[in-house]
């Protein structure tokens, strides 16, 4: 087991496959001891974030047939850094649910997950803020991450005139 | 993959998502799809300064963000859209389809050519982030035109390119080196075929005609082959089938040969070993994607998705939908199922 401090002194006790989902923490351990402070990561975040790492240890390591476990070893060895897409239908269930959350938790969590480099849990972060604001007008954008206008009304308008799009009648 | 440009962006103060470190904003809006972008830079300014730097373009290459996109010109046949032109997008790898209408924003171009009896877009291709469209129909004097005009992909705007020099020219085009088109093809006055061709350079913004253009095809093959096409026989069969499909923010390696009721597609297959000759490489040739899919996908945006709605909501009525839809009920181009193709089917 894994003992992981947060910031507000919380402790959290771990398995080791779960810890291990990030990358960090997994060179820690490796040459250090099994308590592991992590000063800028809430309680509130480092619970949420060990939920996804629970869920995802689980998953990942459940089919242990000799196929699966040589094609693991064989994926591990290659040196291409991009993370795969989760292929897990239930998995991707289970991950859509997990960032129905407001856009500041959202934040939080990436950046955490940053922190600890858990890659699956930034690219599903930022795939998912990237979500929000596809198909979203600028005015819509700015309103959902409270983003200031910094245009003048004539660049505003200019910017409307270049961006005219399909079926609006002019 | 941590990216930070935090040099070039020090003098923005405020932050691209308040609340979240730029280098992971950033991240953010590389991962949006190709047709999101037109509308996040209207955001604000740094968002435009981002969505409009050539890096960005690049790292989202460099990262596998950017998807292959077809793209499709289509004017419209109905009395409200005549002379207009929609860009359709379309995304084989997600299946997404949006479109466009490019509405030219210089007061010199569309209305004016309009006034003038000129119609716009007889032909068009995408030379790296641009949509250059060749030539259009002179009303008036009942003969081609060899308007240029070029249409900044990314952000929506128009620039004037010189015209085509003999735009009596039947059209058919490449994009050559991500650079310049090729024109070839034609008939002189006697309706003799012509020989020669003529290269638009899109960043120099010339005309260079090529003389004897097959003979030098034939003589100096390899060469000339060399510079984009695997073979001479790629290259022939290619010129049998291009037309007005054009692909945006491509890969380098894809090669694309459209024709009027699909596209080939020429992707370079995997290289098994590093050190196997380069010349072996295979080219595996797809004939696909302008399946029902793109026409359902098409209907779907003019019929429009429920989340798509309060955007459109003042939009047009219902009975110009009915005959846009209706338009695109007659475009049977697309109803093809995505198959493999010989090399023998080619020729």
């Amino acid at each position: 087991m894994i003992k992981l401090v947060s910031g507000d002194g919380a402790e959290f006790e771990v398995e080791e496959e779960v810890a291990f989902q990030s990358k960090i923490i997994k060179d820690i351990v490796a040459d250090a001891d099994d308590v592991i402070p992590l000063p800028t990561v809430s309680s509130k975040v480092l619970i949420q974030v060990i939920e996804y790492c629970r869920k995802h240890a689980a998953v990942n390591s459940f089919p242990l047939s000799p196929s699966s476990s040589a094609a693991a070893a064989a994926s591990s060895s290659s040196s291409i850094s991009y993370s795969k897409p989760v292929s897990d239908p239930a998995l991707r269930a289970w991950d859509n649910e997990f960032v129905k959350l407001n856009n500041s938790s959202l934040f939080d969590i990436v950046i955490a997950a940053n922190y600890l480099d858990i890659e699956e849990l930034v690219d599903l972060v930022l795939e998912t803020v990237a979500d929000r604001i596809k198909g979203k007008q600028a005015q819509e954008i700015r309103r959902q991450f409270n983003i200031e206008n910094d245009f003048t009304p004539e660049e505003e308008e200019a910017l409307r005139r270049e961006n005219s799009w399909a079926f609006q009648n002019n | 993959m941590k990216r930070s440009r935090a040099r070039r962006t020090m003098t923005m103060k405020a932050e691209l998502i308040p609340g979240l470190p730029d280098c992971l904003a950033l991240e953010c809006l590389l991962r949006l799809p190709f047709h999101a972008i037109l509308d996040a830079r209207a955001v604000c300014k740094r968002w435009k300064h981002e969505l409009d730097s050539p890096s960005f373009y690049r790292i989202r290459r460099t990262a596998g963000l950017a998807h292959r996109i077809v793209s499709l010109l289509l004017q419209g046949k109905l009395p409200h859209t005549v002379g207009n032109l929609h860009l359709a997008l379309y995304e084989p790898d997600t299946g997404v389809c949006t479109m466009r209408q490019l509405a030219p924003n210089r007061p010199n171009s569309h209305a004016a050519l309009a006034g003038r009896g000129l119609a716009m877009g007889r032909d068009a291709a995408v030379v790296g982030r641009e949509l250059v469209v060749f030539g259009g129909w002179d009303v008036l004097e009942n003969r081609r035109s060899g308007e240029v005009h070029i249409y900044d992909l990314h952000t929506g705007a128009w620039r004037p390119g010189t015209p085509n020099p003999a735009p009596e020219r039947l059209f058919c085009w490449f994009v050559l080196n991500r650079q310049k088109v090729l024109v070839i093809g034609g008939r002189d006055a006697e309706g003799k075929k012509l020989q020669s061709a003529l290269v638009y350079n899109v960043a120099a913004d010339t005309w260079i005609e090529m003389l004897d253009f097959e003979e030098q095809k034939c003589q100096d093959d390899d060469s000339f082959c060399d510079e984009f096409w695997q073979s001479k026989e790629e290259y022939n069969s290619a010129i049998l089938c291009c037309r007005k499909w054009l692909l945006v923010e491509d890969e380098d390696d894809v090669r694309i040969c459209p024709t009027g009721k699909e596209i080939y597609m020429s992707v370079p297959e995997e290289k098994k070993s590093d050190s196997e000759d380069k010349s072996k490489e295979r080219v595996m040739v797809t004939k696909s994607i302008l399946n029902r899919n793109v026409l359902r996908n098409l209907r779907q945006r003019l019929g429009l998705r429920p989340d798509e709605k309060q955007r459109y909501d003042e939009g047009p009525d219902a009975e110009f939908l009915e005959k846009q839809r209706a338009y695109f009920m007659e475009v049977d181009a697309f109803e093809l199922p995505v198959e493999l193709v010989k090399e023998k089917d080619l020729e």
